[in-house]
């Protein structure tokens, strides 16, 4: 085996290590399990919410859509940015009624604010479904990063079991802890990627970025402008994809309950106020990406997932292509693991437990969650070893999906007259409308992002229909900033 | 709290209504414009966002 591979084993196995020492510390409970006691301090919350925002995405996935594409990879880091800005003034009044009625994930969120279990797993389902692709994204980069290594040694498939077994190991015994341990050592191993990927060799092989570009403009004209090397990837794709993203972002389980563990919101906003600086790191893989473009050229289709690797493997030495091999593979792991924690907590909390057996005990319930891991992650294992697409159509697609819950949110914390039938038969029509255009080959519809048109249509109908259903939920359930006047 | 508002979603407003202005292959600083535009936008919004902080209601601040 190649000592690339060898040693980004070593480091995942060091990983691995650290997750299941991580669960020594204390007594396993279901809120311990999840959301960390409500205890995570904010320098530990910031990691994990920048370990959590920076994924595979970021790290495979725009430099093989900047590859592939161009300029359109420039979606991710401006959505990001934005999404921040939205969490800045969504999650503090989300975070101050979760805590005065002890809510932990966004299924007891709406079952609690709409006094209705069944809406709560409704959205818990809603929240798991769209787990799904954000999970495949990370096993499909698993595999590429273990294929591009062992050189072909191993089939992709196996890379993917590989990384399927590694990550429900360690998420099946601590969850969320073992995540934030695991994520310190992540982050300064690919931010060490990061910078050589993306400052040392292209400048090596180029001398500037200026240098890079001129010779990317000259070989592949229009590539750096949208919408690049793609016919519909233009302005209004950006700007709608990006809307969507930014508005979309919070409503992923896993990071919806990691706003809700904040400390106090103070934290909440001292995050949103930081984490852009970190996030300029994501223009380094764009460079790498395009570098990639000039020296080994020649990739085509789902492969070009592989070019980050592809350019590493034939830069630099083996055991520096381990490095960054597994802070890849970590960059996968991590993100798997909450956003797996996330899904399974839903199910089992908001349908198992809100829905089926209210009355399960608090160690059944822990057993059912973990029971669910396994079957998220089976899941997403089948699609994962059947998928061709891009990483970064997949994750589109995604958000096109786990957005339509943010009408819904935003609409109970402002409004008092949003029914439950009103936030029901938007996402429901949201998600219609959405995947309609997307399964027939419409999206982008008329150029615009189909889950945004699906956005839109969903805040219209939950409005429409609050307006002609009684919102039957007692004072002590409104949120303060909840008004008697419609939205304007 | 509208002050607030306003305050954190201008970076947001700009770096949208600025892109289709910068959307071109020329290249500045060794980026792309549109790249250019988004790291001033992404650097600008802490500042914006400490600033709707300091906005916020005292009911809402530390």
């Amino acid at each position: 085996m190649p000592i690339s591979a060898t040693v980004a084993l070593v480091i995942v196995f060091l990983a691995t290590g650290i997750g299941l020492l991580a669960r020594g510390r204390q007594k396993m409970s279901l809120d311990q399990w999840s959301v960390a006691g409500r205890n995570l301090g904010w320098m530990l919350l910031w990691v994990l919410m920048a370990g959590e925002a920076l994924t595979t995405a970021t790290f495979l996935g725009a430099p093989g859509q900047a590859y592939a594409q161009g300029a359109p990879s420039l979606f991710i880091m401006c959505y990001t940015v934005l999404a921040y800005i939205v969490s800045f003034f969504l999650l503090p009044p989300l975070w101050r009624y979760a805590k005065r009625h002890g809510l932990v994930t966004q299924g007891d969120y709406f079952a609690h604010r709409f006094d209705s279990p069944r809406l709560g797993a409704f959205v818990a389902v809603v929240g798991v479904v769209f787990v799904v692709p954000y999970t495949v994204i990370q096993l499909v980069a698993m595999g590429s990063i273990a294929t591009t290594i062992t050189g072909g040694a191993l089939s992709k498939s196996t890379c993917i079991v590989i990384g399927f077994v590694c990550v429900a190991g360690f998420v099946f015994v601590a969850g969320i802890r073992s995540t934030a341990w695991t994520a310190v050592l992540k982050d300064i191993l690919i931010v060490i990627a990061v910078i050589i990927v993306g400052i040392v060799l292209p400048l090596r092989y180029f001398g500037s970025y200026a240098n890079l570009l001129d010779a990317v403009n000259a070989a592949h004209p229009g590539h750096l402008a949208l919408p690049g090397a793609t016919r519909n990837m233009n302005v209004p794709w950006f700007l709608s994809t990006v809307l969507l993203a930014s508005v979309g972002f919070y409503m992923y389980p896993h990071l919806f309950m990691a706003g809700l563990a904040a400390r106090n919101e103070q934290s909440i906003r001292r995050n949103a106020m930081v984490l852009p600086i970190y996030l300029l790191v994501v223009a380094l893989p764009f460079y790498a990406g395009l570098t990639a473009l000039m020296v080994v050229p020649g990739l085509s289709g789902a492969d070009t997932n592989t070019a980050l690797l592809t350019l590493v493997v034939h830069s630099v030495p083996g055991w520096l292509a381990g490095v960054i091999a597994g802070a890849g593979a970590l960059a996968a792991m991590v993100p798997a693991s909450a956003l797996v924690v996330g899904a399974a907590t839903l199910l089992s909390r908001n349908i198992y437990q809100g829905l089926l057996r209210p009355d399960a005990s608090r160690d059944t319930v822990l057993r059912v969650s973990r029971l669910l891991v396994l079957a998220v992650m089976a899941v997403a294992l089948v699609f994962s070893l059947t998928t061709t697409a891009l990483l970064s159509q997949i994750l589109v697609n995604a958000y096109s999906g786990i957005t339509q819950l943010f009408p819904g949110v935003l609409l109970s914390l402002v409004w008092r007259r949003v029914s439950k039938q009103g936030v029901t038969a938007g996402i429901v029509v949201g998600l219609v409308v959405a995947f309609a255009l997307i399964l027939t080959g419409h999206d982008p519809f008329l150029g615009i992002n189909a889950g945004l048109v699906g956005l839109l249509a969903n805040a219209v109908v939950t409005v429409a229909v609050s307006l002609r259903t009684p919102a039957v939920v007692s004072a002590a359930r409104l949120p303060t900033s909840a008004t008697t006047s419609p939205p304007t | 709290m509208k002050r607030s508002l306003l305050l954190g979603f201008t970076p947001y407003a700009v770096l949208v209504v600025g892109i289709p202005f910068v959307n071109s292959t020329h290249v500045v600083l060794g980026m792309p414009t549109l790249l250019l535009w988004i790291i001033v936008c992404v650097v600008a919004t802490p500042l914006f966002l400490w600033l709707a902080a300091r906005a916020l209601p005292d009911d809402k601040r530390k």
